[in-house]
This record gives C-alpha cells, structure tokens and sequence, in this order.
C-alpha cells in the first residue's frame, strides 16, 4: 500500500539531516551546507569553496558529458570563471545556485563543441554499472535484485543519453542534484513551469524505456 | 477517484505536479502505491549509481590542483613591476656596453701603437744591444775618408 508522506520542505538541511526527497525513502542529504556557504560567502577562502563545490560541479558535468576528462575540465573552468567573476557575485541567489549556473552553460558549451565535432560522439562514457551492482550486493541484496536494479539503472542511463540537453540537464539537477523546481528555474534560467515541462517530458521517456505502461 | 493512475500521472507526480487528489488515491490504492514506489526505487538508485560513479571517477583521477589565478590587479602590477626593471636597466646596461666599447678601443690603439713602434725600429729588436755599443757618429766621415784618398 502507498502511503504518501507528509513532506515539509528542508529549507536549510544541516549535514546528516534526513530529508524525504521523493515522498518514499528518507535519505541523508548530501546537498549543499547552507553554513558554510555563509562562511565562504566572502571569498576569503576561495580554496574551501573549491574543496565544498567541486564533488557537486564535478559529478554534474560527468553525469551530463559522460566523458571525465570534460567533466573534470568543466569543473576546472567552472571555478576559474568563478573565481574571475566573484566581485560581480552579489549574493542574490547561492553561492551553489550561481556555481551550478556557470557549470550549465559550460556544459552547453561543450555539447555545442560536440556537435560540431561528430567524432566526440563516440567518446562518451557508460557508468560502470558492475561496480553498481557489486554495491548493491554488499549492502544486502540478492544477486537478482541486484540485477534487476542493474538493468533498471541501466535504462534509465540510456533513456537520459536519448534526451535533449535541456531536458537531460533538468532531470540531473532534480534527481541526481536534487534541487527542487525553483532552484533548477535559477539555475537554468528558465521558469518553473517550463522546468516542469521539461521535467515531464524526460519522466515519460524514462518510463517508457524502463518499460512502465 | 476510482481509476489507477495514468502512467502520465505518475510522470507528473515526480515532476513536481502532485495534487492532493492523486495523494489520496496513492495512499489508498496498492497497485498505484507500487507504481509509484517502483519509479520511486528507479530514480533512487539512478542517483546512487550516479554519485558512485563520480565518486569513482574522483578516485582514480589525478588530484587536481587548484592554481588560483592570478587577479587582474596583480597581473597589472607585475607588468608594471617589469616595465620600470627595463626602464632602469636599460641606461646601466648602455652604460656598461659604452665601457666594454672604450676599454676595446683603447687596446685596439695600444696595439696599434705597439705596431708602429716595431715597424720604425731601425734594427730589429735582437740587434739592440749591438747598437748601444756602436756610436753612430764617432767613426770617420766621407768626407774625411775622401780627404785620405790620394
């Protein structure tokens, strides 16, 4: 039986704060520290900002590009860019949401470069789904849900490599990064319904390679 | 509502769509509480296996070492820094050049003097000593040797 959850949005989940990200399992958040975001905000120590941010800037680009040597350079670029840019930073939106911008638009830069060169295509990379699966062994389960949960990740992977850029990009802020639907309409600059759209239209692909009538 | 969820509305539900009707027919209805939980385990574990393979990534990648860059105001200073060195060394170095030049031409002279004084010689330097002994003037003129001449 479904059992829907009452959910109260985390406004500033602390570290280890268990947040309910998608009305079922209740999860450790591992999203951005609003405090040390106000500790950084100043730009003293630009070298904790890079310590704080590069997982989340690193993991986003290697989800979106598939390819490590880019997502790494993206990163790189990312936080250089950044650190150029910071008088300009006037602290209207996160210092998190205005990284997670310029990693965007660097990822779009990389896509239009790509397209550019048809080659490229064949350099992205597949997740290492065995090492997935092996994790899901050790945590306890059996060999076959492992594989079924293998294959159900596998076409989810696949589902995400057929979606448009935008829609791809959408879908890993709010299930990878798990940004909720106005902080993905900041980060992409889009509006919240247009995100919604975006974020539906890449659940029906998704459902639909996983084979979900 | 009596009807499963349409798949569009599951697709909606995780698209931040929800309404408080289809809360209630997912807390009642089992087959639907499924769908939604089995979707629910797919999009968890697709987040899973994404932060596993970055963090994997991260792992056999070299360390990446954060050069900050330097600022625009440093840089400016540093070219400014540069340009008064060249500026102040350029005299000194002209200086020295205009040294070096003079000490070359002072040897060149020297060595010309030096020339001069063994092409004017009026015996060669190893007969110098011979000269000493003999006084140039004390001998009989030619004119006297004609005198004698009967």
């Amino acid at each position: 039986m479904w059992r829907g959850k009452e959910i109260l949005p985390v406004v500033n989940p602390s570290p280890g704060d268990t947040v309910y990200t998608s009305q079922m399992e209740p999860a450790v958040t591992t999203r951005w520290i609003p405090d040390a975001v106000e500790q950084t905000r100043e730009f003293d120590d630009f070298d904790a900002i890079v310590r704080l941010y590069w997982p989340r800037v690193f993991r986003f680009a290697l989800a979106s590009l598939r390819d490590r040597d880019a997502a790494e350079s993206v990163a790189q670029d990312c936080f250089h860019k950044a650190y150029r840019a910071r008088e300009r930073f006037r602290g209207e939106s996160s210092l998190s949401t205005w990284l997670m911008q310029i990693a965007v638009n660097l990822v779009h830069d990389c896509h239009r470069n790509r397209r550019l060169c048809f080659w490229n295509r064949t350099r992205a990379a597949a997740p290492e789904f065995d090492l997935i699966s092996k994790s899901l062994v050790q945590g306890g389960a059996s060999p076959e849900t492992a594989l079924l949960a293998k294959e159900r990740i596998a076409a989810v992977w696949a589902a995400v490599a057929k979606l448009s850029e935008r829609q791809r990009t959408v879908f890993l802020l709010r299930f990878v990064e798990e940004l909720d639907l106005l902080e993905i309409a900041a980060v992409t600059g889009l509006r919240e319904g247009t995100v919604k759209v975006h974020l539906f239209r890449a659940l029906e692909a998704v459902r639909k390679r996983m084979g979900e009538g | 509502m009596n009807e499963h969820l349409s798949p569009e509305e599951i697709s909606r539900w995780f698209a931040g769509g929800r309404t408080a009707e289809l809360e209630r027919h997912a807390a009642e209805c089992a087959e639907c509480g499924a769908r939604l939980g089995h979707m629910d385990s797919a999009l968890a574990e697709f987040r899973e296996s994404a932060r596993s393979w970055s963090e994997a990534q991260s792992e056999t990648a070299p360390r990446v070492v954060w050069n900050r860059p330097v600022s625009h105001m440093a840089r400016r200073w540093v070219l400014v820094a540069a340009s008064l060195v060249i500026l102040a060394s350029g005299p000194a170095y002209w200086r020295t050049r205009q040294q070096a030049r003079a000490a070359e031409m002072a040897h060149a002279d020297a060595l010309l003097q030096q020339v001069d004084a063994e092409i004017s010689r009026a015996v060669p330097q190893t007969m110098e000593p011979l000269v000493s002994l003999v006084t140039w003037g004390s001998g009989p003129s030619e004119e006297s040797q004609e005198k004698e001449l009967p």
